[in-house]
């Protein structure tokens, strides 16, 4: 494993929201870890809690939602338990997050150099004076053509893809060491979605920045990031290197999950679908909550405890009967 | 700045009716401000000589039973008008907006409290309400403006909380907070401004009825006292002049209740457009 200190590190991760229909457990035993200049993809279904996790490592949870055990830690600074004004401070300047549907992402009424400006007068690296010029700058970074004009400009007159690189120059602006991208391409059309993905590796890469990609879309992750956290419903069941995982998928989720992503070649016919849908998770579950749905389910499997196990350097599967 | 008249320019010029509101708007700022300099008579002083006399081109509007030129009086009451309507509007405004975002945007106890407090005063006869309040706070200007302000408090805490609720868990409003702003923060910069636009629509319209609330108040003898000039006063006293056959004197300072209240109302959306960047294209 790697002995560098890791820029965020979630360990051992309990939430759980409390509704009128009874406790939902959102995420139990979620550890993961991502270091410097590193992109992790976080991918998994709709509601399997990829991003629970962000929220909760960036110290927001809706007021519903507890933490119930685990700890986390960016670059430094125990999350769960700073006060809400560290927090702020933190927010923006260490970690900042990107997220889908960008043109509701900015103010409608304030102009996005305005808006970027926030964010740098927020945590003190720019006047009044000098805003101007480095919200213009920002834009530059990003590759907007024609900053100079696109810093007045409201948001209903960009179109979604430029919208979504003011949102990254905003998250940028202040050099965090880490950004959440969560699901970050979801709205735009393919052609954008490739080069919004390939300006945020590039500045990643640029800036030595840890990323997070959160996404439902195994083919992207596969292209842009270094290492995959698969999650299903509120457990992480498998992390591997990218190349590693897709080689050789040890969980029966993540190797079904391949299987019925489209690769681009093939007929539509070879996409399999994974039967049943993710288990109800107010209810009592199995220690695997993959069991229901898995083929290869066995007695074994209903035996607690089910903890992670390493089968090679970097490589953890939570399986009893991994492929 | 020149930026702020450019749009002005273009919002008045695309509807007509928001110029002629306009228009009205201002005709009435002027005649508000330089009233006293614009009049050609005392307003106050009487002619025993001249009572009762018709429109005429000595008089316009004719004179009253004590013989004071109505033209004069009608133009001078404006200044009063619209300086009660100004400040009870903007006195409900800033709190009633304050109020219903608080309510909005942090919800439970707050908007517990703030939502009894505007059903409360809901609960009256609004204007039954605008008179005990006068009747029991003693009879004066400034008591007219508190009465005016409180029972149209309720309007602006509603509209506000809708307003700031509804954008609450909104997508810009989550990712200021990542930015690092604080609730607070957030209230003011992201979501208050936000609700500006339909805001404006409810102060103009609020202004004609505050202007009408004013002049009913003092039609029914509270609040502004004679022999000072007011549109309601002046109607009050006129109306019984009516059956006699002297009507000018309660119809023109109708006339210019009704055309305030008109202006007003036309003005909203004019506002909202002003206000609204998405109208800038």
């Amino acid at each position: 494993m790697d002995k560098r200190i890791p820029v965020l590190r979630v360990e051992d991760l309990d939430v759980e929201f409390r509704t009128r229909s009874g406790i939902v457990r959102a995420l139990q035993n979620v550890s993961f870890e991502v270091h410097r200049g590193e992109m992790v993809g976080i991918v998994g279904e709709s509601g399997s809690g990829k991003s629970v996790s962000a929220m909760t490592a960036m110290g927001i949870l809706d007021p519903a939602g507890q933490v119930t055990k685990g700890a986390i830690t960016l670059g430094g600074l125990d999350v769960l338990n700073a006060s809400e004004s560290t927090l702020q401070e933190m927010r923006g300047r260490e970690v900042s997050m990107i997220f889908q549907s960008p043109r509701t992402a900015l103010n409608p009424i304030r102009t996005v150099g305005k808006q970027i400006a926030d964010v740098l007068r927020r945590h003190g690296s720019a006047t009044r004076q000098t805003a101007r010029e480095m919200a213009i700058k920002a834009l530059m970074s990003v590759r907007i053509p024609d900053p100079e004009r696109r810093h007045d400009a409201y948001p209903f007159e960009l179109s979604g893809g430029m919208c979504q690189r003011i949102m990254i120059a905003m998250a940028l602006s202040c050099r965090p060491e880490l950004l959440i991208a969560d699901e970050p391409t979801t709205g735009l059309d393919v052609t954008t979605q490739a080069a919004i993905m390939d300006l945020i590796k590039e500045l990643a890469v640029e800036r030595n920045m840890a990323t997070v990609l959160i996404t439902h879309d195994l083919a992207m992750a596969a292209d842009y990031c270094d290492r995959i956290v698969v999650m299903h419903a509120g457990h992480v069941i498998e992390s591997a290197p990218t190349a590693e995982l897709f080689a050789a998928p040890k969980h029966p989720y993540t190797a079904k999950l391949m299987k019925a992503t489209p690769r681009g070649e093939g007929s539509l016919d070879d996409i399999d679908s994974i039967a049943g849908s993710l288990p109800d998770l107010r209810t009592e579950l199995p220690p695997c909550r993959f069991s229901a749905r898995c083929e290869r389910h066995e007695d074994i499997c209903d035996t607690p405890p089910l903890a992670a196990q390493e089968l090679s350097p970097g490589h953890f599967v939570t399986c009893r009967r991994p492929l | 700045m020149n930026e702020f008249f450019k749009h002005l320019k273009y919002v008045l010029t695309e509807n007509p009716v928001t110029l002629i509101a306009g228009g009205l708007f201002m005709t009435l700022v002027v005649i508000a401000v330089f009233g006293p300099v614009l009049v050609p008579y005392d307003p106050l002083a009487s002619n025993a000589a001249l009572t009762l006399k018709p429109p005429s081109w000595e008089h316009w509007f004719g004179t009253d039973q004590l013989g004071r030129d109505v033209f004069s009086r009608v133009l001078i009451a404006t200044r009063l008008d619209l300086a009660i309507a100004v400040s009870a509007v903007a006195i409900s405004f800033i709190v009633g907006s304050v109020l219903g975002s608080l309510a909005g945007f942090f919800g439970g106890w707050t908007d517990r409290i703030v939502g009894r407090l505007t059903d409360t005063i809901m609960a009256f006869p609004l204007f039954v309400l605008a008179m005990g309040i006068v009747a029991a706070m003693g009879n004066t200007v400034e008591n007219i403006v508190y009465a005016t302000a409180i029972i149209n408090l309720p309007f602006y805490a509603r509209v506000a909380r809708t307003e700031v609720n509804v954008r609450r868990n909104a997508d810009f409003v989550l990712a200021a907070r990542l930015a690092g702003n604080s609730s607070l923060r957030l209230l003011a910069t992201q979501i208050y401004p936000n609700m500006l636009p339909p805001m404006m629509v409810q102060i103009s319209l609020n202004m004609g009825w505050a202007i009408l609330n004013a002049a009913g108040l003092s039609f029914i003898g509270l609040g502004v006292r004679p022999p000072t000039a007011e549109w309601g006063i002046m109607v009050a006293e006129g109306a019984g002049y009516i059956v006699s056959g002297e009507w000018w004197l309660a119809l023109f300072p109708g006339a210019a209740l009704m055309l305030a209240v008109f202006c007003f109302n036309l003005l909203g959306d004019g506002l909202r457009d002003l206000i609204d960047p998405r109208r800038r294209t």
